[in-house]
């Protein structure tokens, strides 16, 4: 079988924001803005449909004041389309001066300033990290990651009530969690668990849950479960699909507090997560009501139906061998590296073996075995998993909403990064009602 | 390249609401997704889908607060606040519009169920001010009662106490300061329903609102803050020079005399410096040119639309003169407190800010905003949250105030 590189990149679409896919450098230079992540009437920024996501989602972080929307503004302009080490050193810089901002008012004392320069920070340090591996030097990744997660660190005494890290018990190991406390005067409270995707921040637990949830007077606890932030990269943890041995842990540390009411407790997951919450909520009972946004079925589709027919019949086949020598052969030095990254936190050396590994990300054996209350968002424009919200809607057997986000609404696209403000609306008058 | 629209006054509208995400008061992909809607559409186009989404937003409000969901109603109404707000831009002008009237009250309704949601409450409030009342809210910085530094803001050409609390308000109160919203002669209400113009002499203004702050236990009356934004950064420090009982000073920018910004007008130096003894008909070419249809749109909104009407005048000529009569230079020197002036990159408003800072004979620093720091342009507008920090970080040290106080 012969492919050549152009082949293999047209299709190839295998990571996320959040979740699962951002284009490789060769698809975003093809003329197909329909099948992009990020895909909608216009772009605003960039004809690149990764360049278009981040920044898109950068502003977006605006609300819940998480990012500087004037600094944003100006980095449109100062990147080119298409340009990754442009885009890495524009907002690597604009990290380091959000940090050293934060740095100077923490220093004098203020409190405020320093919060909001550091989530700013956090804001240009991730959107950094997308841009690094088809870069001149991938190795900044990880010193980019620690920056991130430092800001994120040195801004939990600040947030007016503090945050709180926590230490969840996980098999002979610990995670990392962080613990918000909502404004409500209740001794026991309703608590939201927030999962991330498969590459989030801390950042984006804050601005897609928890600020939302806090001023609602919710507890929420957000933490790096198993391929996700430090339990990857300082623990060596990986991606696994039966969530529930993850969920389960986190609740049995859940009910350990008292502070926490046992009979309301949610679990929302956003990107990737859509596909693990509603996997953990097939097994945990404990749960009172889950949140997909969006709804995944099946994680694979991201990564299969982007690369050509006789890989996926290699694949099919189990030409473990094949596959990965056709792949390599099919990709640049670059984007190697960069499928590298999107593997590594399913723990595997062979693309084939990640490959094959994502099939067993599937709801469709599972979903009837969810009784809890679930509400699933489907966002117009979803670039990821189109279609799937629907379906994980159709699977489930227990009490149920669907709440579309319309391209009008200004809140379509995946996450809805650019539209908090509605997305947190709707997902917390239907938790406040479910959870009464 | 514009951001928002290829056409300029839509790029420069939208751009007055889009950054008040940072403080609840819009979302990226509300401002972004109207804006398409619009296109290179005209000012009917603008006002039709800016209401439609603050209608939209104000009806998500409704459900929320009838079923009880206070923080979703409390977000959607400020976000709608704003929607309503930015609809009216082009309708400026005397004689008022009714769709302009239409959508500012709907724009103070929103508001005011946003506050009555808010905790501490924002509070509206009418300042007693020359047998009328200035319409004003109040925000707590918290509920203990105690007495608070309190910022007190004035206004400048085209905005409100709504838009007001955007740019203001929260970056206050998560400091610990209360913070005063007011709206004088020239702006907002008392612009819209009750046709009163702008005036130089604005320390008769700012008096009786230091005077009405006396009266609230919640203000500690040793920390008042006097804080003007756009033009108000002119007239903040003209009142400054008058009024002794503020503690700090702000203008954002600082700026000169304003006939200053009439040199750029095609007119000799010696014919500005007695425009009174001049010949009325000086500008009428000038005005003609500004109303036809050919004119570009954003002078004519600023010249014509905006200016006569916050200046209650018929015409460019006694426009010119009267803006003459809004000078700092002759009582600069009469500002005793400590004052913080901004100039940003990219606002030629600010330039004016040097000449002030050198005027002054207070304790004083002068703070410059950049382009590359993403904060040019004027009042920061694109990045206030940068803004409030240096201010911010600048007045508590001047206060010797920290929050939470220990």
């Amino acid at each position: 079988m012969k492919l050549n590189r152009r082949e293999v990149n047209a299709g190839l679409l295998v990571s996320a924001l959040f979740g699962a896919g951002l284009p490789l450098r060769g698809q975003a230079d093809q003329a197909k803005a329909e099948t992009a992540p990020g895909a909608s009437r216009r772009n605003y920024f960039f004809q690149n449909p990764t360049f278009e996501m981040i920044f898109l989602t950068s502003l977006g972080r605006a609300y819940h004041s998480g990012g500087d929307v004037g600094k944003i503004l100006y980095l449109t302009r100062q990147v080119e389309d298409g340009n990754y080490e442009s885009a890495f050193v524009a907002f690597r810089q604009a990290g380091d001066e959000a940090r050293a901002l934060a740095e100077e008012s923490a220093a004098a004392g203020h409190r405020e300033s320093a919060r909001q320069a550091y989530l700013w920070a956090q804001n240009f340090y991730d959107s950094a990290t997308y841009f690094i591996d088809q870069s001149r030097d991938p190795s900044r990744l990880l010193p980019t990651w620690e920056l991130l997660y430092d800001c994120w660190l040195k801004s939990l005494p600040f947030f007016e009530t503090p945050i709180e890290p926590v230490k969840i018990p996980y098999e002979g190991t610990e995670l990392q969690g962080f613990y918000m406390r909502g404004n409500s005067t209740e001794k026991k409270r309703k608590l939201l668990i927030l999962v991330n995707g498969s590459d989030g921040s801390m950042l984006d637990m804050w601005l897609w849950g928890g600020a939302g949830a806090v001023a609602r007077g919710y507890d929420c606890l957000a933490f790096d479960g198993p391929g996700q932030g430090y339990a990857l990269w300082k623990q060596k943890l990986y991606f696994r699909p039966d969530w529930e041995k993850v969920i389960t842990p986190v609740v049995d540390y859940v009910l350990t507090r008292k502070d926490v009411d046992p009979k309301r407790i949610a679990l929302q997951g956003i990107s990737q997560g859509g596909y693990w919450v509603p996997r953990a909520l097939a097994f945990e009972k404990r749960i009172a009501a889950g949140i997909a946004d969006p709804g995944v079925v099946d994680v694979s589709t991201s990564w299969t139906n982007s690369i050509p027919k006789p890989l996926q019949e290699l694949l099919q086949a189990g030409r473990k061998q094949d596959f990965d020598s056709n792949l390599a052969k099919g990709t640049s030095a670059a984007d190697r590296g960069y499928l590298n990254f999107r593997v590594r936190p399913f723990g595997f050396t062979s693309f084939y073996d990640t490959y094959h590994a994502v099939q067993a990300y599937n709801l469709r054996d599972v979903a009837d075995k969810i009784t809890c209350p679930m509400l699933v968002t489907a966002p117009a424009n979803e670039a990821y998993w189109p279609g799937q919200s629907q379906e994980l809607y159709d699977l489930l057997k227990g009490p149920k909403k669907l709440v579309p986000f319309s391209e009008e609404s200004g809140a379509d696209l995946h996450c809805e990064v650019k539209g908090t403000g509605l997305r947190d609306l709707r997902v917390f008058n239907w938790l406040d009602e479910t959870l009464r | 390249m514009p951001i928002l629209s290829n056409n300029p006054m839509w790029e420069a509208f939208g751009l007055r609401a889009l950054p008040y995400a940072l403080y609840g008061g819009a979302d990226i992909g509300e401002c972004v997704s109207t804006i398409d809607r619009i296109g290179d559409g005209s000012a009917d186009d603008w006002y039709r889908e800016w209401t439609a989404t603050a209608d939209r937003l104000a009806a998500a409000a409704r459900t929320s607060e009838e079923r009880g969901h206070a923080v979703s109603a409390r977000e959607a109404y400020f976000r709608a606040t704003t929607y309503y707000h930015v609809s009216y831009f082009p309708l400026y002008g005397f004689p008022v519009d009714p769709r302009l009237t239409q959508a500012f009250e709907a724009e103070v309704s929103c508001f005011r169920r946003a506050a009555s949601l808010s905790k501490p409450a924002i509070e509206p409030v009418e300042i007693p001010f020359e047998g009328t009342s200035l319409p004003g809210y109040f925000l707590l910085a918290d509920e203990s009662g105690r007495p608070k530094p309190t910022m007190v803001h004035v206004n400048g050409y085209d905005s409100n106490i709504q838009e007001m609390y955007f740019a203001h308000g929260p970056a206050a109160v998560r400091r610990g300061y209360n913070c005063l919203l007011f709206d004088g002669p020239g702006q907002g209400r008392n612009l819209i329903r009750d046709g009163l113009a702008l005036r130089p002499d604005w320390e008769t203004v700012v008096k009786s609102v230091i005077d009405f702050t006396l009266t609230r236990p919640e203000i500690d009356p040793k920390r008042i803050v006097l804080a003007g934004w756009s033009f108000g950064g002119f007239l903040a420090p003209r009142a400054a020079a008058f009024e002794k009982r503020i503690a700090a000073l702000i203008a954002d920018p600082g700026q000169w005399d304003q006939r200053d910004g009439l040199r750029t007008l095609p007119v000799s130096p010696d014919v500005l410096n007695d425009l009174d003894h001049a010949d009325p008909n000086l500008f009428a070419p000038m005005e003609q040119a500004l109303r036809s249809p050919k004119a570009d749109p954003m002078m004519r909104w600023r010249l014509i639309q905006r200016l006569l009407w916050v200046h209650g005048k018929s015409n460019l000529y006694d426009l010119a003169r009267e803006i003459t009569r809004f000078e700092i230079s002759s009582v600069a020197q009469k500002i005793s407190c400590p004052t913080l002036l901004t100039a940003a990159e990219g606002d030629p408003i600010g330039k004016g800010a040097r000449k002030l800072y050198d005027a002054l004979v207070c304790p004083k620093a002068l703070i410059e905003f950049t382009l590359a720091e993403g904060s040019g342009g004027h009042c920061e507008s694109l990045s206030r949250g940068l803004y409030h920090q240096r201010v911010f970080d600048w007045l508590d040290e001047i206060l010797e105030f920290s929050h939470p106080e220990q």
